[in-house]
């Protein structure tokens, strides 16, 4: 499946980094990632958590069916 | 003395448990956000679960607290960044570091991803926003 969307080795190379840059800053904007907010966070009903991981479930569902238009 | 070894030993049962149960494949993780296959989805859910009574029996027992994650600035901003990282690199922080573990070399670059974006992050906070925020670590 990756290899279906991303066919070169740059492409590849490309969502890799861009993908971590974003995780990087997004996780220390947000405070946390799947584990700080995700679980730990949600499973204590803590608003911030909540909120933030509705943010990220929501946008890489967004991106995960953008690729198949876009790719 | 003993604390690093124990914190070492529950990494790896966690690290192994993540590679099982496939929440390091890009493909795995590709399908659970186009729900063409809710497994992953249920494996969150269950994880929460315990999780909660987890909480709850450790309060019991030991009358611990934890401190609360509270809404800031950057809490929906930069969950759309990380969601949108997430699904093109097919890894969150902890997933690079079991990939690269499990051999998927390219797992390298996402960490190299993963450590800019943290540093930029860190510049771009000092010089514009400057909001408190609860740190990722909350012991």
């Amino acid at each position: 499946m990756f290899n279906g969307f991303f066919h070169s080795k740059a492409s590849a190379a490309a969502a890799l980094v861009g993908g971590g840059v974003l995780v990087g800053f997004g996780t220390r904007m947000a405070a946390g990632c799947t584990s700080g907010h995700g679980l730990c966070g949600v499973s204590r009903f803590q608003k911030g958590s909540m909120l933030s991981t509705a943010a990220f479930f929501g946008m890489g569902i967004v991106v995960s069916f953008g690729l198949r238009f876009v790719l | 003395v003993k604390e690093p070894i124990i914190v070492g030993f529950i990494g790896v049962v966690f690290g192994f448990t993540l590679s099982r149960i496939g929440f390091t494949s890009w493909d795995e993780i590709h399908k659970m956000f186009t729900f063409s296959d809710l497994r992953l989805l249920l494996t969150f859910a269950i994880a929460v679960t315990l999780l909660t009574i987890s909480w709850i029996v450790v309060a019991r027992a030991t009358g611990a607290t934890w401190s609360p994650r509270r809404v800031h600035p950057g809490t929906v901003v930069g969950g759309v960044l990380f969601g949108a990282g997430w699904a093109l690199s097919g890894a969150c922080p902890s997933i690079a570091l079991v990939q690269l573990g499990e051999g998927q070399l390219g797992a390298g670059l996402t960490l190299i991803g993963i450590v800019a974006g943290n540093w930029l992050y860190s510049v771009v906070h000092e010089r514009y926003f400057r909001w408190s925020a609860a740190s990722c670590v909350d012991a």
